[in-house]
């Protein structure tokens, strides 16, 4: 049984590192690159599938410039067999479905068992690229996954995706099949020692479009979409508390009761047993005056 | 025909011979199998040590006891029992393979106990013999009746009763031996104890003194017989191997780990081979005396490690593959010969790796060295921890600091500030170890701020290293990611060796012991010191002049990276020179420090079960009333202010050392 693994090695947005504040624009060096979480998620799933069984054979692929190269390099020691980098410099450039037929050319050839990838990518947010490949593959794409298992005999896959809160559908399809995974209860696994001198000393496979039969003409000729612009972020209304001599405990329990104001205007909390609060409520409405004896 | 000789009979000496060297052969068999296994053991990379300097701590350590006087306090006497039980046991030692074995049993007793040497030795070791019954019954005192929690959660109360009464039967013998050598005159002299027991004797008749010798001679030829086998099998067997142990332990800083192999045949802890062998000649000397526990933090407070159950577990497994379990022992010790089966994931991620045990133990052994090499084990070869520690793995791969924040992240804190970035060209004296704490964490880049500030007011020549720097890896060797501690340790050294400088100060004691230790583990040597350090020559040479006043009562908390890892003490100095201010006495401190609870990796785990170790420490430092608690340690200052917090002490704030100068400059 052979499973094919995308692998997405990704710029970490979220980091919000990188500013170089001289010159206003990141520098490259500070670009923080790391395997696509999701991406993790499927691998993980791939390897708990060859542990359960024996002649498993996990095939981390990845498409990209010199840097997928990182990501694979983590997918091996992680504990994935065999790593194939399709060299394609800028990737940005082509939109998904253009992709896509480079890593079909790929599967083709490979053709594998299984193929998994993540949902989506941390810093496109697309979720196009498995789609487009069990397209131009013409095997059964099932989305959202969060329990793998195969069973009679490795002919046929029973899964578990994520409908509406938390609901899960049950699936079975035969294989091959595509599955793009969601982050459900798996962690992915931290590497041991010997997965890492693996992952240092292996050789990580290049494989050229053109070896698989595709042009660089042919492929721009794929591109259905075009990316015309890019705009940041409408800044947002945050809620702080401020000013902040206030320490940290209490500046989060404000957060926690959501409005800073409100802690400010006073009142009274009645709290204890309910006999208790009773009594000490009905005082103090004697006291101000509202009920009378 | 004068001695024994004309006593015991030849065939029964015979006897006793052969018993006794069958199960001499049996004894020192097993002590050979034992120190087989440790020479099977991984070698180690010796430091350099004269033999002055190891003979010297022998003499010390050996027959001196140094760490049972060293230790003994009105609340813990037991030292004076073990310095009792020590000369006792080797003057006894001499006597039964001198006077019994090659006087009565090979015939030699005429020969030896003839000249006033052996009048006086012999005089001597009844002395000694009576302060063994004492040191003996007080031993069991201590197990059944006094019941220290040190030596604790089994106190073998039975064994150690068994033992007792073998052993005094032994002396009773011995005394009753002796009595009767001069009542039926094989020997001219009595000794002080052996007089008395002879005029009681003397009412018998000769013919039952003599069977009365007999008797009492077998006994003891019993009684010896089964202590030279109980002890090379029983936790006694400290007495061989703890003086070699002590011959062997050169002193390190206790802050300096010892590196692990990295090949890919690591396979973790799965067998005796994959110790070194010091690290098995220290488990087989180890006491069980259980001061390791006494001062362990996690123990204290209710966690489930204790230092000495973990030597226990790792003898346990050494002895289960070398088949050298005792018997008595055979239900509890039972078990795989892997350590991951024995030893429990709390119990191992439960340490704060605050070097109490190793600092406590009278042996010279290393509890915390097992620890992390149980750690190395789950991080290396098994990837079984908690799950946020693979957060912290993955963000300090990633970004390269323990916030996951980012390289680029490094030089905020000097934002409206006048701090030097060291180019590759450029040229300064100090090089400022900010530490991934006091770069980004709130708290403490207020702290990195005075640091700069400060030292620029004593007119040092600084700067910082900014993007080049990386975590410095205390928390990834301490929490046995050895793999990525080697990595950020090469890159750190390659950036730290473009740069032109002549000494690093660091703000984090954590930095600065992994910096100083360590690194020349990997060819990284510098010129390290801690802030507290330059402060103090600053103050003292008069470069820096501490003007205002700060009348505070403060209790400082040594943090145990300088303190006890690097004896540097320091910062309490700084203090007394803060005028105004006056220093209370805390109960630990010095090398003796509690932890705050933050070390070791501790800051970014879970709790273990037990009691909060921070609250702990803090209960202890309000005593006397202090109005500040004062530390220079990072994780000391978070673990701090959490613990009063949530104790909810009042008046009482917990402020860093360097925030205290700036005030007072």
């Amino acid at each position: 049984m052979k499973i094919g693994v995308l692998i997405k090695t990704v710029k970490y947005v979220h980091a919000q590192t990188g500013f170089d504040l001289k010159n206003n624009c990141i520098d490259p060096e500070d670009i923080v690159r790391m395997v696509n979480p999701l991406d993790e998620v499927a691998l993980e799933w791939a390897l708990k599938l060859k542990d359960a069984q024996h002649d498993v054979k996990v095939v981390a692929i990845s498409l990209g410039g010199r840097y997928a190269e990182e990501g694979l390099r983590k997918s091996v020691a992680m504990g994935a067999d065999q790593a194939l980098h399709l060299q394609w410099e800028e990737p940005e450039k082509l939109d998904a479905a253009a992709l896509s037929e480079i890593l079909a050319g790929t599967c083709k050839r490979e053709n594998f068992d299984l193929i998994l990838c993540g949902a989506t990518a941390i810093d496109s947010n697309e979720g196009l690229e498995g789609p487009y490949l069990a397209e131009r593959l013409a095997i059964p794409h099932l989305s959202s996954i969060v329990e793998i298992s195969l069973i009679d005999g490795n002919r046929r896959l029973k899964v578990q995706r994520v409908v509406e809160r938390g609901d899960r559908q049950l699936l079975e399809c035969t294989l091959p099949a595509l599955l793009t995974v969601q982050k459900g209860s798996v962690v992915p696994r931290y590497p041991t020692l010997a997965g890492f001198l693996r992952a240092e000393k292996s050789v990580v496979t290049a494989v050229q479009p053109e070896s698989v039969g595709i042009s660089a003409a042919g492929l721009v000729k794929c591109n259905l979409t075009e990316t015309v612009g890019y705009c940041s972020p409408k800044p947002k209304k945050t809620r702080s508390v401020s000013p902040t001599p206030l320490s940290a405990a209490e500046r989060v329990e404000l957060m926690v009761n959501r409005d800073a104001s409100r802690a400010k205007e006073g009142g009274m909390v009645v709290d204890g047993r309910s006999e208790e609060m009773f009594a000490h409520l009905t005082k103090v409405l004697e006291k101000a005056g509202v009920l009378k004896r | 025909m004068s001695g024994a000789e004309s006593v015991l009979t030849s065939p029964e000496r015979m006897a006793a011979l052969l018993l006794l060297l069958a199960v001499a052969i049996l004894a020192v068999s097993i002590v050979c199998r034992r120190v087989a296994l440790i020479r099977s053991g991984r070698p180690v990379a010796a430091a350099p040590e004269g033999t002055g300097g190891a003979l010297a701590r022998f003499l010390l350590y050996v027959p001196g006891q140094w760490s049972n006087i060293r230790n003994l306090s009105m609340k813990d006497l037991a030292g004076i029992q073990h310095l009792m039980l020590f000369w006792g046991a080797l003057f006894f030692f001499v006597y039964y393979a001198l006077f019994f074995f090659v006087g009565d049993a090979l015939g030699f007793a005429s020969l030896l106990r003839g000249s006033a040497l052996a009048q006086g030795f012999l005089g001597l070791t009844e002395l000694f013999g009576v302060l063994l019954i004492v040191a003996l019954i007080w031993g069991l005192a201590r197990r059944t009746l006094l019941k220290p929690a040190r030596l604790g959660p089994h106190f073998e109360g039975g064994l150690f009763a068994a033992i007792t009464v073998a052993a005094s039967a032994l002396l009773i013998c011995y005394f009753g031996l002796e009595a009767l050598r001069f009542n039926l005159q094989t020997v001219s002299y009595t000794g002080p104890v052996s007089g008395l027991f002879a005029d009681w004797l003397a009412a018998l008749p000769s013919g039952t003194q003599a069977q009365l010798f007999h008797t009492a001679w077998w006994i003891q030829t019993a009684m010896l017989a089964c202590f030279m086998v109980y002890v090379p099998y029983s936790d006694h067997q400290h007495a061989i191997f703890a003086p070699f142990n002590i011959l062997a332990s050169h002193p390190q800083p206790h802050g300096r780990f010892s590196p692990s192999g990295l090949q890919e045949s690591y396979r973790g802890l799965a067998g005796p081979t994959d110790f070194t062998w010091k690290q098995m000649l220290e488990v087989y000397g180890c006491t069980q005396c259980g001061r390791c526990q006494e001062a362990c933090p996690a123990a204290t407070a209710g966690k489930a490690l204790s230092p000495k159950k973990i030597i226990q577990h790792v003898r346990g497994s050494i002895d289960e593959a070398g088949k050298l379990v005792p018997f008595w022992h055979k239900a509890e010790a039972a078990g795989s010969v892997e350590l991951q089966h024995r030893v429990c994931d709390e119990e191992v991620w439960s340490c704060t790796t605050c070097m109490a045990c190793a600092e406590a133990c009278p042996a010279f052994v290393s509890p915390l060295d097992k620890i992390v090499d149980l750690r190395r084990d789950r991080v290396m070869a098994r990837s079984r921890f908690f799950p946020e520690l693979t957060n912290l793995f993955r963000d300090l791969e990633n970004f390269g600091d323990v916030f996951g924040k980012g390289k680029s992240r490094r030089e905020d804190w000097t934002l409206g500030g006048d701090v030097r970035v060291l180019s590759e060209q450029g040229q300064a004296d100090t090089l400022f170890w900010v530490g991934c704490q006091a770069s980004f964490h709130d708290r403490h880049t207020k702290s990195a701020k005075s640091v700069a500030e400060v030292l620029a007011k004593g007119g040092v020549d600084m700067a910082i290293m900014g993007k080049g720097e990386l975590c410095c890896g205390d928390p990834l060797r301490r929490l046995g990611n050895e793999y990525q501690y080697r990595n950020f340790v090469r890159k750190n050294i390659e950036n730290l060796k473009k740069l032109h400088f002549k000494r690093i100060v660091t703000y984090c004691p954590h930095c600065y012991n992994t910096l100083k230790n360590e690194y020349p583990q990997f060819g990284g040597e510098f010129e390290v010191i801690h802030y507290t350090e330059l402060l103090q020559d600053l103050i003292g040479s008069g470069s820096l002049k501490l003007k205002k006043q700060l009348p505070a009562k403060v209790a400082y908390h040594d943090p145990c990276y300088l303190a006890r890892g690097n004896n540097l003490t320091k910062g309490r100095e700084v203090l007394d020179a803060l005028p105004g201010a006056s220093t209370l006495d805390v109960e630990r401190s010095g090398a003796k420090t509690f932890c705050c609870g933050g070390g070791g990796g501790a800051m970014w785990m879970r709790e273990t079960g037990g009691a909060k170790i921070n609250e702990l420490r803090v209960r202890e430092l309000v005593q006397d009333g202090p109005e500040v608690i004062a530390t220079s340690c990072p994780y000391c200052v978070v673990m701090l202010e959490d613990g009063i917090r949530s104790l909810g002490v009042e008046n009482v704030k917990c402020k860093d050392l360097i925030e205290m100068v700036r005030e007072s400059v």
